[in-house]
């Protein structure tokens, strides 16, 4: 897929008209110009400070030259593959090609023998891992049920453990925290035979996700950094709340919300040009009745229709959530 | 003016989040020599518990709700600055706060603004908030409540810990407990001990002003 081009060939739902896609882009460089976002963690300031950024340490307010916006979008490969401890197993992502993962991330499960209501534990990750493994509806894999009865200070790198010798496709992981997040990543190398081969096939894709409104907290910074560093995928993920944590209108979200995927797609780039993305979503309306955030809402797929178009438009193969 | 004319205006100020209507009834209540702090724990309170009892019942939405907050704020902040609060029964203290390692704090947000507007001296720790800054607090303003907010099944355990840091400062006892958030369930307070699960803002509040009641 080419950057910065319209599609023409969208036969089914097209929620995005060629100019509202203009429209989000100019407004979001827009807005990161003029407005800025929210970046904490000073190593990350640092970075887009030397990259021509006009970064206030005070404030840790962050404001974009749109140029480097831009490059970053064109840096980003429109094509790569998520790679599986067996080859085979790969998926290519990029242009119009679609893939599916499963959900995450439960707390109870239905035992599949007892029929027990019941809180999941690291034997039901290895074990929903095999059947994900075996079934050819799921190309990538990520934390279905958590490991609950770990030590839960190193709960992410027992599902690591679990996942990653019951799985042959890519593991999509979700971790706090910078350490736990270099444990996983030692793990994954260890399994491919170093760093490098790690990041010739990247079997692992890592996640970092904005805090709506337009702020990027510091755990999330130095996630990207430290995936950045070793070349890996890293899904850059919003999820705006229309009308809760973003505007109201469907538009204003994806603007506030593209702002803020490219606020850390800005910093991938820098740290490693060419580092592969996933621009992701999983944005749905904030439910006015209920205060809760239902990603059954068709809001939920409308926006991820429009990040559909959006990956299309910018040349970035996409995640966005299924309902 | 009666003072049954403008504890109602003042009421309906607050359920029709009028902000005018609501300093004309303060204006009314103050030509007449009433009290005022009874003007708010039974006049423009009422009007917040009729919109809590409406909310809770699906009849009316967060937007409703957070409009006559703010009104319910500018009340409540007129009259403290022209009264002596202390005599005002208080309705129990909160300390309320997003758990560590959590940033999602809009939930968190709306049970503060909704319990303070009941009458409840609330201490909002903010997001990211180690257990043990929960007893810090709790002990600093002797608080009757600590609610804990936390969105992620990963920092979940922090409520657990804030119930062992209770009991370890020897305070335990001297607060109810209560929990919250989307990964958060009945089973998972029972689990450690946590003294209520609260849904939503209403279930918050009531189950505070129950407390409070049968205290």
């Amino acid at each position: 897929m080419s950057k910065f081009t319209h599609e023409e060939d969208i036969y089914g739902y097209c929620i995005l008209r060629n100019e509202d896609l203009d429209a989000i882009h100019e407004a979001t460089l827009d807005l990161m110009e003029n407005y800025g976002l929210q970046i904490h963690g000073k190593e990350a300031l640092d970075i887009y400070a030397g990259a021509g950024c006009d970064v206030d340490y005070e404030t840790d307010r962050v404001k974009f030259p749109r140029n480097l916006v831009i490059d970053s979008i064109e840096a980003c490969p429109s094509e790569f593959t998520l790679c599986g401890r067996d080859p085979k197993n790969d998926t290519v992502v990029g242009g119009k090609k679609v893939a599916f993962k499963n959900f995450g991330t439960g707390v109870f499960i239905i035992d599949p023998y007892t029929h027990q209501l019941r809180e999941s534990t690291k034997q039901d990750l290895c074990d929903v891992a095999r059947f994900c493994d075996a079934m050819e509806a799921c190309d990538v894999f990520s934390i279905a049920v958590t490991a609950g009865d770990v030590n839960q200070k190193v709960r992410a790198l027992h599902e690591a453990e679990a996942v990653l010798n019951n799985l042959t496709k890519n593991f999509a992981h979700d971790l706090e925290g910078v350490k736990n997040t270099k444990r996983f990543i030692d793990m994954a190398a260890a399994i491919q035979g170093g760093y490098d081969k790690l990041r010739e096939r990247p079997i692992i894709t890592m996640g970092a996700c904005p805090n709506s409104p337009l702020e990027i907290n510091e755990n999330e910074t130095s996630i990207i950094k430290l995936s950045a560093d070793h070349g890996l995928p890293i899904d850059i993920l919003s999820m705006g709340l229309c009308g809760g944590t973003t505007p109201a209108t469907l538009a204003g979200t994806l603007v506030c919300t593209n702002a803020e995927i490219l606020g850390g797609i800005v910093l991938a780039e820098i740290v490693n040009k060419g580092n592969p993305i996933l621009y992701g979503t999983s944005t749905t309306i904030m439910d006015m009745k209920t205060a809760q955030s239902p990603v059954g809402a068709p809001e939920h797929a409308m926006c991820g229709a429009a990040v559909g178009q959006i990956g299309h438009y910018y040349g970035i193969p996409t995640n966005v959530g299924g309902t | 003016m009666s003072k049954e004319a403008i504890w109602e205006a003042a009421k309906q100020s607050i359920i029709e989040a009028d902000e005018d209507m609501a300093l004309q009834a303060l204006a009314d209540a103050e030509a007449e020599g009433l009290d005022l702090v009874d003007l708010l724990s039974t006049g423009y309170s009422a009007g917040m518990q009729e919109l809590g009892d409406q909310f809770g019942r699906g009849e009316i939405f967060l937007p409703e709700l957070i409009f006559a907050t703010e009104v319910m704020k500018k009340a409540s902040g007129e009259i403290e600055s022209k009264m002596d609060m202390s005599a005002l029964p208080s309705n129990g203290t909160l300390v309320i706060g997003t758990v560590e390692g959590d940033v999602h704090d809009i939930g968190k947000g709306i049970v503060a603004s909704l319990v303070k507007t009941n009458g409840v001296e609330v201490h909002d720790l903010g997001r990211e908030v180690p257990a043990q800054k929960f007893i810090d607090a709790a002990i600093e303003y002797n608080a009757d409540f600590v609610g804990s907010s936390a969105l992620l099944t990963t920092t979940m355990t922090v409520q657990k810990d804030i119930e062992e840091a209770l009991k370890e400062a020897g305070i335990r006892d001297k607060v109810k407990t209560m929990i919250g958030g989307a990964p958060v369930t009945n089973r998972w307070a029972e689990k450690i001990g946590a003294d209520a699960y609260c849904e939503d803002a209403s279930d918050t509040v009531n189950f505070i002003l129950n407390w409070m009641a049968n205290k």
